[in-house]
């Protein structure tokens, strides 16, 4: 695929006319041009304990400060990024120096956005912080003048990689003048930020919701096109279904119901099921096997567990058909680096059989081969439904199975700090990069004791590592994508980590709202171009 | 009234060691489920260096034994400190106090709300004993006591916002409403009705049938029939000198579900999204922000003591035979 | 002049799951104003169901007055309304209950009671009503009355309370006063105590009085007539000395028999057997099957009240013959 927004100069004229047309094609953009003002109200499930937080604090302070706060980089689309804070950008031949040319703009507070606050969030916080090694390798920041900020990486930095970090919704440029010289962690800042994006926080009542409002000196002219967007909590699913039926909320993103609810939620005129606005921050469910286990150390063993698995089942049955079938660690949908070209392991509960048979666990006297710790967490509530499928079919190929369902705070020790599991069930997110935050569920190096989400199996495989610190400076996109196919291959053949299944995504949105979702992970987008009929 | 000060006092005081107990008990049980607000940040905040989780470990002081770390947090609690929640950036205090009144409001409302329903239709019940209004009263209290709150909270959303478009859905008021201040409190009563009613609801049940039951056993007691021999009315003899009596059961029953109550408004609070104490305390265990747990328990225990403290005052007022100790 | 108070036939029975309990069958007496009848039974024979049937106030269900007429004057009370009934009560009849320990309401002090009394039927304020409240404490002689009017029921000695309820009853000058077993539950001292008020406030009042009792000594010193209840019945009637003088029926006998006389050193006789129940009534004479003078015709046929001289009744055949045989007028 020719690749034609990802260029080495990009200059703001040349977006606009991109976006003009990403505009039109956008789903809910009718033929009467959008309309300013209004209040859009949209319902999320979690409060969060911060609205921001240097490390990205998960998607409950994210779904908020990305509505505030602002990125050099916006991206649209798989494969296509935008100028946001940044109107232009240079990359030097050897990919190591990319200069961003800044945006005259000003904070929320009307101290003016200047490169130094880029040199600060870049290098003194996002390349402390963040979990993103290529952030991290974030040497220096130089900045000749106050629209220049010059930014240099210890290693090569592939231009996909390199946009997609600083578009990432955790990489928000945060003004110097409030977190220079403090505490980030404890900065009153946390809870009412301070951004440059097109809202500004009014109110956070605890509890209830959070207010913002229009930002009036927003450095793009006619954005946003709202007067006012609330984000209201609203914990109990039921209670969120009957604020959207009773017109209270209008917009609930990121799976807000069961799939029989947002059927029955869909068929009201007033409402649509939209799917779209996740290619790049798409939810899976996975499996992880602990080969700390002798057992499960056995190649032959992970596999024949696989057999054992119906993944369309889960699907079908516990997901109500909203998904598919994971392949492996990058999602079907994920269009730019997903590689078919993998082992893959069809239902077949008898080939389970005969390779345990094989691997030298045939069924004991006790009617068992051995038995397995299953935890299944609880961030889905898929996953304890899945987990006792797991149990099902995993003993109906005679391995005994345990299963717990700790909450949170047990879930994370027993499965990332204690390692005290077999098998689990639990989810991952797949960033626009695999190296943003897919690879470290598989690498020697992703292998560290209480870090949640990363390589909880204590997989260890050279070749795979070699292949990922390869991707990871490979400058050329196509031999980058043939290394993260050899990266699946690997994954796929070894099956330390079993994807189950690509979670599909829906939003449900009232009529009136129009022009969303046509990002490619809209639900931090910073929704200035949503618009509401009067 | 002078005794009734001193014996008051000396209760309060009686109180402060009980509460240090729970406070310890609380801590130590606390400390037993896995896991701990450094995992869950580190989850969240994909945090993937141990050292850095030492060092928040450490700041939290979390990496110090349990029994100093309960030392300390009672040292803190005689200096009127409940705490950091690392998690909020607040002082726990600040955290607890801009949530308190949502809960307060919600449960006395309910409270009074399940007091005045259930103690009416326990009333009727009584005095139109096996009557259909008494088999009426029974069917819909078994219904309000067998029904989960949540349901007939969601029930209730469906029917009068969804439905009938008569109640905000949830929430505590609306949201960028301009008003004045009887607006204000109209708006917020608006908003009150649904969660308190289903929060009440359960109580009033409860209280309809203690009351029926204690209705029916003072009217048999002897002195009742002294006062039918002084020639009074039916409804005399039953507002006056049977109720006067058969409300001290449903009060006894009163302070001992004040706590439960607290309980029962981490559902409400969660199904209609109101503002209060329970989401935060459910949120604050998941994380394992055990100062914020600590916190609210603390508050929770202090009101009960209060509370209960109150009901004796009232019982001693209906009841001349009692007196505090 | 007729009797203030004239119960004909007055027939209650309680409907309970076991059968039908005849408490009160067919039960006449009258009452004359400024008299004291008392009203003598064993434990369990009907004397508290007479009562609370002339009062009104029989417990329904299982209770209920299914005959006979309560006439006061020359309305029969059995025909009111309970509304009209309610202006009777405690007012033209009051009642004194057999238990002075839970006959008071525990929450009101006995001042704010007896007021209620005073307010239920006359038109007064409530200062005039806290003072006949108090004039009545002092009345039944309970000391520095003022201060007592706030106490609670519970500050009090049943003596005092069962005072209490005597100034409660006479609140409102009744014509009848029924004091059930007053001093049943009181000690033996404050029994005397409670009698000699109720002999002298009877005097003062003019009420008629029945006083109901189970202890014939009681009877002597106070009561002007005398009731005989078994089993529902009235068994015996007659003037208070005649009663110890010559006691008729068989039954009476067996009372006095076992009833405790200053000066006779000789062992109590008991009645020998139990009270029949009162839901399976045998045919014949209730009595009968403890009855040492028992007949077969006491066995099979209910004996008829004979009136006996001018004042005297008697339900017994073999009183019957005795008497004759005295040569006296039986007439039945
Ligand atoms: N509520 C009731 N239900 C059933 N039976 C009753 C009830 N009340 C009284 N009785 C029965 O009615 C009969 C008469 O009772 P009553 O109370 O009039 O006796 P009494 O002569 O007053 O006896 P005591 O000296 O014990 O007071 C007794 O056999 C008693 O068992
Ligand atoms: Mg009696």
């Amino acid at each position: 695929m020719n690749v034609t927004t990802v260029t080495k100069r990009c200059t703001a004229v040349l977006a606009a006319s991109v976006f003009a047309m990403a505009l039109g094609a956008a789903p809910g953009a009718q033929a009467a041009g959008p309309k300013k003002g209004g209040t859009l109200v949209a319902v999320w499930q979690l409060e969060p304990h911060t609205l921001y937080s240097a490390r990205g604090g998960g998607s409950s302070p994210l779904i908020v400060n990305t509505k505030i706060l602002e990125k050099l980089v916006r991206q649209v689309a798989i494969d296509k990024f935008e100028p946001e804070l940044a109107s232009s950008w240079d990359i030097s031949s050897d990919y190591k120096t990319y200069t961003f040319k800044l945006r005259k703009t000003n904070w929320h507070d009307g101290k003016p956005f200047t490169s130094a606050d880029v040199q600060f969030t870049l290098k003194d916080v996002l390349a402390k912080l963040s979990s993103n090694g290529l952030l991290r390798a974030i040497e220096k920041v130089e900045t000749p003048d106050a629209q220049t900020a010059i930014v240099h990486f210890s290693r090569p930095a592939p231009e996909y990689l390199a946009l997609a970090s600083l578009a990432a919704s955790q990489s928000s440029i945060i003004p110097k003048h409030i977190y220079a010289g403090t505490k980030y962690s404890k900065n009153p800042a946390n809870n009412a930020p301070i951004g440059t994006g097109p809202f500004k926080l009014k109110e956070w009542a605890r509890g209830s919701h959070v207010e913002m409002v229009r930002n009036e000196g927003y450095w793009q002219k006619g954005r946003p096109h709202l007067d006012r967007l609330v984000i209201r909590y609203i914990r109990d699913p039921g209670a969120r279904a009957a604020a959207m039926e009773g017109g209270e909320v209008l917009l609930a993103v990121s799976n807000p119901f069961p799939g029989p609810e947002i059927d029955r939620l869909a068929a009201r005129p007033d409402l649509v099921a939209d799917k779209k606005g996740y290619d790049t921050s798409k939810w899976q469910m996975l499996m992880e096997m602990n080969v700390r286990n002798p057992i499960l150390a056995k190649k032959q063993v992970r596999q024949a567990i696989a057999y054992a698995i119906d993944q369309n089942f889960i699907v079908d049955t516990i997901f109500y058909g909203l998904g598919n079938a994971s392949t492996g660690p990058i999602p079907v949908s994920q269009t730019r680096f997903y590689s078919p070209d993998t082992a893959s392991y069809p239902y077949d509960p008898k080939k389970a059989g005969e390779l345990l048979d094989k691997a030298g666990y045939p069924v004991k006297a006790d009617g068992k081969r051995f038995t397995l710790k299953l935890v299944a967490s609880p961030w889905f509530t898929e996953n304890k439904k899945t987990g006792q499928y797991l149990k099902q079919v995993l003993e109906d190929i005679k391995i005994g199975i345990n299963m717990e369902t700790p909450d949170r705070g047990g879930t994370i020790r027993q499965i990332y700090c204690n390692y005290d599991f077999d098998i689990t069930v639990s989810n991952s997110i797949a960033s626009a990069d695999p190296l943003i935050g897919t690879t470290h569920w598989f690498t020697s190096n992703g292998i560290r004791k209480c870090a949640a989400f990363r390589n909880a199996s204590d997989y260890s495989n050279p070749a795979l590592d070699k292949v990922v610190d390869q991707a990871a400076v490979e400058t050329d996109p196509a031999k980058r994508k043939a290394l993260l196919a050899e990266f699946q291959k690997i994954a796929m053949e070894n099956v330390p980590i079993m994807h189950l299944v690509d979670i599909g995504m829906t939003n449900v949105v009232n009529t009136k709202v129009h022009n969303y979702s046509f990002t490619s992970q809209w639900m931090y987008d910073s929704w200035k171009d949503v618009w509401l009929e009067k | 009234m002078n005794r009734t000060f001193l014996a008051v006092r000396r209760r309060l005081l009686q109180a402060v060691p009980v509460v240090f107990g729970i406070v310890a008990i609380i801590f130590l049980l606390l400390n037993l489920s896995p896991g701990d607000l450094v995992d869950v940040m580190a989850a969240e905040e994909q945090i993937s260096d141990p050292q850095v989780l030492e060092q928040i470990r450490a700041e939290y002081g979390l990496d110090k034994p349990i029994y100093v770390q309960l030392a300390n947090y009672v040292w803190n609690i005689v200096h009127l400190d409940l705490g950091y929640s690392f998690r909020h950036s607040q002082p726990v205090w600040d955290v607890i106090v801009e949530r308190l009144p949502a809960t307060l409001i919600l449960m006395s409302v309910s409270m009074a709300l399940a007091l005045f329903i259930g103690g009416l239709a326990g009333v009727v019940a009584s005095i139109k004993v096996n009557t259909l209004y008494d088999n009426l009263i029974s069917v819909v209290a078994i219904i309000f006591f067998a029904a989960p709150s949540f349901w007939i909270g969601l029930m209730m959303m469906v029917l009068f916002s969804v439905k009938l478009g008569l109640l905000p859905v949830s929430g505590m008021y609306t949201i960028g409403g301009d008003y004045s201040l009887a607006g204000e409190i109209w708006d917020v009563t608006r908003h009150l009705v649904m969660p308190s009613f289903a929060l009440g609801l359960f109580y009033a049940a409860i209280y309809a049938r203690v009351m029926r039951a204690s209705m029916l056993e003072v009217s048999g007691l002897d002195f009742i029939r002294t006062a039918r021999a002084k020639g009074l009315g039916e409804k005399r003899v039953a507002f006056k000198h049977i109720l006067r009596n058969a409300l001290l059961p449903v009060v006894t029953l009163f302070g001992l579900q004040l706590g439960t109550m607290l309980a029962g408004s981490v559902v409400i609070e969660s199904v209609f999204s109101w503002p209060g104490i329970g989401t935060l305390v459910f949120e604050a265990v998941l994380t394992r922000n055990f100062p914020l747990v600590m916190g609210v328990l603390l508050f929770g225990s202090i009101l009960v003591v209060i509370a209960n403290l109150a009901v004796d005052l009232v019982y001693m007022r209906l009841d001349p035979r009692i007196e505090l100790r | 002049m007729s009797p203030l108070l004239q119960v004909c036939d007055l027939t209650t029975h309680l409907f309970t799951v076991e059968g039908v309990v005849k408490a009160v069958e067919g039960l006449s007496f009258d009452l004359d104003a400024d008299e004291t009848l008392a009203l003598v039974g064993e434990s369990g024979c009907g004397k508290s169901m007479t009562a609370l049937s002339l009062m009104g106030l029989v417990p329904d269900p299982p209770g209920r007055i299914v005959g006979g007429q309560v006439l006061l004057g020359d309305r029969d009370l059995l025909q009111l309304s309970e509304h009209e009934m309610q202006k009777i009560r405690g007012n033209e009849i009051a009642m004194v209950f057999q238990e002075p320990m839970t006959s008071l309401n525990p929450v009101f002090t006995v001042g704010d009671q007896i007021v209620e009394s005073v307010l239920t039927h006359r038109q007064v304020s409530r200062r005039q009503a806290r003072e006949r409240a108090v004039e009545l404490l002092d009345l039944v002689r309970i000391p520095d009355p003022r201060g007592r009017f706030d106490d609670y029921p519970h500050r009090l000695s049943g003596g005092m309370r069962q005072r209490v309820m005597i100034a409660m009853a006479l609140a409102c000058d009744p014509d009848v006063l029924i004091a059930d077993e007053p001093t049943t539950a009181l000690d033996v001292t404050i029994q005397a105590q409670v009698l000699d008020l109720l002999g002298e406030l009877q005097g003062e009042f003019g009420m008629g009085v029945i006083l109901i009792t189970h202890d014939l000594g009681v009877v002597a010193g106070i009561a002007d007539r005398v009731v005989v209840m078994y089993a529902g019945r009235k068994v015996e009637e007659a003037p208070v000395d005649d009663i110890f003088a010559s006691p008729l029926h068989p039954y009476t006998q067996g009372l006095l028999g076992s009833m405790p006389r200053p000066g006779l050193e000789e062992r109590l006789r008991e009645i020998p057997g139990v009270i029949p129940s009162l839901i399976d009534m045998t045919p014949g004479c209730s009595f009968a099957p403890r009855c040492a003078k028992a007949m077969a015709r006491c066995r099979e046929e209910q004996p008829d009240h004979a009136t006996i001289g001018d004042a005297r009744v008697v339900a017994c055949f073999a009183a019957e013959e005795e008497v004759a045989g005295r040569g006296l007028a039986v007439d039945t």
